[in-house]
């Protein structure tokens, strides 16, 4: 399959990328591993005339430790990520969800904020352009309608990132910089929540970094993923809980966010009330995660039929709380 | 035009490659290394993998230029001196192979591992070559002679 034509363009540094996106504009577009836009640009989802490959922007390729907190560089393969030791030992559920994405190739090639920065998916637009002329345009392809599902009034396509879910559980927030910019937002401000232009990040913006702050007293979390192959393939649904226990045994701190059930990664703050301040009992699980059924809003426009997927987030985040509630 | 250069299978290669040239292409279509097979084109399938530093990756979605500098391998690669490589005798000896389409991935793939773990479990044999479908053979005979090809 061939790629439209496009420039390449090759900085050495923040700076200069930083230089090409601001010239560059909406023409241009960032290359990390490349194994979701060059996917897109085969279907003719995208068109830049420009793409701004990161590669050799060697100063966004490092995990450090820092303040007992973790900074991950945007161009950290997600290989690298669940292999580095300080990853695996004191922030497992990050190694975790990494681990879940796609199939070893795709790991060694797809980096860290490339997977952040998942565009949505659906069915009727993840599909070659000869696939998409049949039925013409919807709300993601510049269209006035949308095919999933009839008379709708908006894009439903589905956020379906998997170690998003994670990082927001465990309260990460990103360094994003312009030419003359910078700012940090928590990780869940990313996501507009708009299945057309799903990510709050300006055409002249990198993201830098991802830091996750030291892990709380007790702390311990779990990812569940559901997919139609084990081996490899997009979320379906997917539910990460991070809870901390103090020295009484009861839950001090709880966050569960959800991914594949939305226009973008989903957070359950119900849960979070349900369970801080609680010893965590089977029922309280039970609770928390009919909270989270009862956010989740899967559309028909991925894997398979929405309500199993929402039946299945009942499943996967009572697992979820409970795996990180027994682990610690 | 831009140049790349590379190690390929252990040689230094330098082609001009198009802006938007994959890797998958220039081994292919400018090299005439046919080893490499693309299926899907889409990194669902890996029958398109390749080593790049001892990584398996599809070539189907790496620009060539991305291998400026590094080291390529091709299932072309693998044999030496005359003689297969351990994997390609065991592919052969346990019948892991039937249209053969999937088998240079598999081998790319069950490369990548036994580099970094001579004693894998059957488990992380499945594990690493989970990017990599056959429609044929099924799984079994390849899990099979990938553990055989290993120091078990
Ligand atoms: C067959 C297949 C299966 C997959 N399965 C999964 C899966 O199970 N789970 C999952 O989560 N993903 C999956 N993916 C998607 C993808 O491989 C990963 O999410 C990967 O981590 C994307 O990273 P990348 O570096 O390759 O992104 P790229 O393709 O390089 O970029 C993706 C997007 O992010 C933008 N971007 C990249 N870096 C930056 C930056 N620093 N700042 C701002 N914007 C940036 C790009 O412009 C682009 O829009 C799959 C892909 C394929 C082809
Ligand atoms: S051809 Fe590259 S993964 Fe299928
Ligand atoms: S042998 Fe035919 S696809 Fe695997």
């Amino acid at each position: 399959m061939r790629l439209p034509s496009f420039e390449h363009l090759e900085p050495r540094s923040l700076e200069e990328a930083l230089g090409f996106l601001a010239k560059h504009k909406e023409q241009a577009k960032i290359i990390a591993g490349g194994t979701e836009l060059l996917v897109c640009m085969k279907h003719g989802l995208l068109a830049p005339a420009y793409l701004v490959n990161l590669k050799a922007v060697r100063e966004l390729d490092f995990v450090s430790e820092d303040d007992g907190g973790l900074r991950i560089g945007a161009l950290t393969r997600l290989s690298t990520l669940s292999e580095t030791p300080a990853v695996r030992e004191r922030f497992p559920v990050v190694a975790q969800a990494a681990e879940m994405v796609a199939a070893p190739p795709l790991q060694a090639m797809g980096t860290v904020a490339g997977n952040l920065c998942l565009n949505t998916r659906c069915f009727y637009y993840n599909q070659s352009s000869f696939w998409r002329q049949a039925r013409g345009a919807c709300y993601k392809t510049g269209g006035d309608r949308c095919h999933v599902v009839k008379g709708g009034k908006r894009c439903l396509a589905t956020y379906q990132g998997d170690i998003a879910p994670a990082l927001i559980a465990l309260g990460a927030t990103l360094r994003m910089v312009s030419n003359g910019s910078e700012r940090e937002i928590p990780l869940a401000e990313l996501y507009t929540g708009k299945g057309r232009r799903p990510l709050a990040l300006e055409p002249d913006e990198i993201v830098a970094e991802v830091r996750v702050p030291a892990p709380f007293d007790g702390m311990a979390g779990d990812y569940q993923k559901l997919r139609l192959r084990g081996s490899m393939d997009f979320p379906l649904a997917g539910a990460a809980a991070v809870l901390s226990r103090n020295g009484s045994g009861v839950c001090s701190r709880a966050r569960v966010a959800l991914t594949a059930v939305g226009t973008g990664p989903l957070v359950v703050e119900e849960a979070t009330q349900l369970l801080e301040g609680q010893q965590v009992t089977e029922d309280l699980v039970a609770q928390a995660a009919e909270a989270a059924y009862e956010a989740a809003r899967p559309a028909s426009n991925v894997g398979s039929d929405a309500s199993y997927r929402r039946k299945m987030v009942r499943v996967l985040t009572r697992r979820a709380i409970l795996n990180a509630w027994r682990k610690e | 035009m831009e140049t790349l250069t590379m190690r390929l299978n252990g040689e230094e290669v330098t082609v001009q490659v198009e802006a938007d040239a994959l890797l998958i292409d220039v081994l292919r279509e400018r090299l005439g290394f046919m080893g490499t097979k693309e299926a899907c084109g889409e990194g669902e399938c890996g029958a398109c993998t390749v080593l790049l530093d001892g990584r398996p990756v599809t070539s189907c979605l790496v620009p060539a230029r991305k291998a400026h500098g590094r080291e390529v391998l091709t299932v072309e690669g693998l044999a030496s001196g005359g003689e297969l490589h351990p994997l390609q005798k065991a592919f052969i000896e346990h019948g892991a192979v039937q249209c053969g389409y999937c088998t240079p991935g598999m081998l790319m793939s069950a490369k990548a591992l036994l580099d970094r773990n001579l004693h894998p479990t059957d488990e992380e044999i499945r594990e690493a070559i989970s990017g990599n479908l056959c429609r044929c053979t099924g799984y079994v005979k390849i899990v099979e002679a990938i553990k055989a090809a290993s120091a078990g």
